[in-house]
């Protein structure tokens, strides 16, 4: 029940329905161990490309390499792949136990064996006495614990997951966030996960490829992706953000001077390279002052138009323009004053945190 | 005692009242009778049981019941065999072809049972359609018996029986979510694996509303047997019409009919605790 995960390699991969393509010719690496997330809207190829994992979608082109082995043309049943499904999928005419044990009995495994490594699972998942229960006696996150044991019981090259937490309720799933994500670290499993949950994914993930339109925007880690996003789409899925339109980009001393379509010009530490491209400034790179500052690299006057108080946390949505709205959020200090809709304010942020993204 | 005369409402009185006219409904009309022919049962003769020890003492009486055991089972078998197969494929449908496919199983399951019966009978005739086609292909110099014997019997009855066997089954594939096949497939079931240990214990409550609905519909089946059976191989109902009509025993028919009801309310009972503990889910579920 040790043992390293796969190396995972797409070569080319496409999947073409008709007329529509479902997934764009995409190569990438998941490294052995990794765990590997895959957001996007739906319709953005995420789910193809999990089908196409697993082997019950064939692709029209391309080579899936799993330790160095093309398992392009196997059955599903032959490629030795676990699944988590979005709705679990435990049989229900079977008993717990029955269930983490039919992958096994499906590789005629001895039957002694089977009920060791069954009972082992059970142990990890910590559900030992819920054995001869059957799935539908128990609750959504026993169902999931569940799921995962069958999933993984195998010794599988690696693990898929189709957004397996999202029939669970928000504390739950953040509990079963940690749960996964240890499961995964004690049984060293290669992982694909496939979520729309941007902050979910965030937790869990080594890696991330953001997907839109059939294609792979960009690559890396959480970190990576929201400090770094490449493009519009990237920084307004991952987390909030401010996206300013731009008019026009001239070189200055510490970047670029940019002119937006606004009225109002920015600085950015980022020297420009190519058109086509929008500025990005991140919530909680944003300050506001009552008083103009002075020294800040970007300073613009507005107006709050609405404040609310979260949980450990500021917000604040400000008016810069007649169409520009920009959300501000800083961590709530005990006793802090806040600032009242309607309050005169200015907004300030730093060169560095002025994002050149492409506009797409 | 407080002197509340208000009474309280509660949803059950509700459902009380709404099921009330279609509980008398049935006592007047269906309750009421059957316990007539029951109470006829013990009439006109020597003891209340004559009509049956009438019935149990003729083996001719004994052999009719027996043959339509057979032939309930026999059709309901045929019928789950040809069905099973018809309703995976329909249950899989979608859209247009979905209503194509409904609409082939329901326009003759709407035409009267009496038509399509004659319908058949047309073809099996002596002259009939298939004899006729026969003959002229020179497979064969004399027209074969298709009518008044078994074979008759069972197409004819197993063809209107079909709809009652697939519809049941075609709603139980339909509740088979799909995603269960598919991981049977991933955790490494092929296809007639998971079949075997996924799809059709799945499907086990659809058979079992098909069997009981096929095999009580054909236990007392009348017209199919009627016309296409033949006088040395008679069905209980044709029996008790015979005793009604042409020997004007009501007792004995009573009795008979009284027989059925026992026999088919007995296995009714078995098969429905057999496929409970066989974990398809009972019929009365």
């Amino acid at each position: 029940m040790s043992g390293q995960g796969a190396r995972i390699e797409y070569v080319d991969i496409s999947k073409r329905y008709g007329q529509v393509e479902a997934l764009r010719r995409t190569s990438l690496t998941i490294e052995a161990g990794e765990f590997f997330s895959i957001i996007g809207p739906s319709g953005s190829g995420k789910t193809t490309l999990l089908g196409v994992t697993a082997g019950y979608v064939p692709p029209t082109t391309g080579q899936i390499i799993i330790d160095g082995r093309n398992v392009v043309g196997e059955p599903p049943f032959q490629r030795n792949i676990g699944m988590v499904f979005q709705n679990y999928a435990l049989f229900p005419h079977m008993t717990v136990a029955q269930n983490i044990g039919f992958p096994l009995r499906m590789r005629k495994t001895p039957r002694a064996e089977v009920a060791e490594r069954v009972r082992k699972m059970l142990a990890l998942v910590r559900l030992e006495e819920m054995a001869e229960r059957k799935p539908g006696q128990l609750s959504g996150g026993q169902q999931q614990r569940i799921a995962l044991a069958r999933a993984a019981v195998y010794d599988p090259l690696m693990l898929l997951m189709d957004e397996p937490l999202s029939a669970l309720d928000k504390n739950l799933r953040e509990a079963m966030q940690d749960e996964v994500k240890q499961f995964q670290t004690v049984l060293g499993s290669t992982v694909l996960y496939v979520t729309h949950d941007q902050a979910e994914a965030a937790a869990m993930s080594d890696r991330i490829a953001i997907m839109n339109h059939g294609r792979i925007v960009q690559i890396g880690s959480p970190r990576d992706l929201y400090e770094h996003p490449v493009a519009r789409f990237v920084a307004s899925f991952l987390g909030e953000a401010n996206i300013f339109d731009i008019d026009k980009v001239s070189p200055h001393a510490s970047g670029s001077a940019i002119a937006t379509r606004h009225g109002f010009s920015l600085v950015s530490a980022i020297a420009s390279g190519h058109e086509g491209q929008c500025i990005c400034v991140r919530p909680e790179a944003v300050m506001l002052h009552a008083q103009r500052p002075t020294g800040h690299d970007n300073v613009i006057e507005g107006r709050i138009v609405d404040a609310t108080y979260t949980a450990g946390s500021l917000r604040y949505r400000v008016e810069l323009a007649s169409d520009v709205v920009i959300t501000q959020r800083t961590p709530s200090v005990r006793g802090a004053e806040m600032f009242a809709e309607g309050d005169r304010v200015f907004a300030s942020w730093r060169a560095e945190d002025t994002l050149l993204v492409a506009d797409d | 005692m407080q002197g509340t005369t208000g009474r309280i409402w509660s949803p059950a009185r509700g459902y009380f009242v709404i099921l009330s006219l279609p509980v008398l409904f049935l006592l007047v009309f269906f309750v009421w009778p059957m316990a007539g022919v029951v109470l006829r049962s013990f009439e006109g003769g020597e003891g209340i049981f004559s009509q049956y020890l009438t019935v149990f003492e003729r083996s001719s009486y004994i052999k009719v019941l027996l043959y339509t055991l057979q032939v309930a089972t026999t059709v309901t078998v045929l019928c789950l065999l040809i069905a099973y197969p018809v309703a995976a494929l329909v249950a899989r449908l979608q859209g247009k072809w979905l209503q194509i496919a409904f609409a082939l199983i329901l326009v003759p399951f709407w035409t009267s049972t009496v038509i399509r019966t004659y319908a058949w009978m047309v073809l099996f005739q002596r002259k009939g359609v298939i004899n006729g086609m026969l003959i002229d292909m020179g497979l064969i110099a004399e027209p074969l018996r298709f009518m008044h014997n078994n074979i008759g019997v069972h197409i004819g009855m197993v063809h209107i029986m079909l709809p009652f066997m697939l519809l049941p089954l075609i709603s139980a594939f339909r509740n088979i979510d799909p995603s269960y096949m598919r991981a049977a497939g991933v955790l490494g079931a092929n296809p007639i694996r998971a079949f075997w240990h996924v799809y059709l214990p799945l499907s086990m409550p659809g058979v079992s509303a098909g069997v009981a609905l096929v095999f009580i519909t054909s236990l007392g089946f009348f017209i199919t047997p009627a016309l296409l059976g033949g006088a040395h191989n008679m069905m209980v109902a044709v029996l008790i019409e015979q005793q009604v009509t042409i020997t004007v025993n009501w007792e004995l028919a009573s009795a008979l009919a009284s027989v059925l009801l026992l026999v088919t309310a007995a296995l009714y009972i078995v098969y429905d605790w057999v496929s409970r503990r066989a974990g398809g889910g009972g019929v009365l579920d």
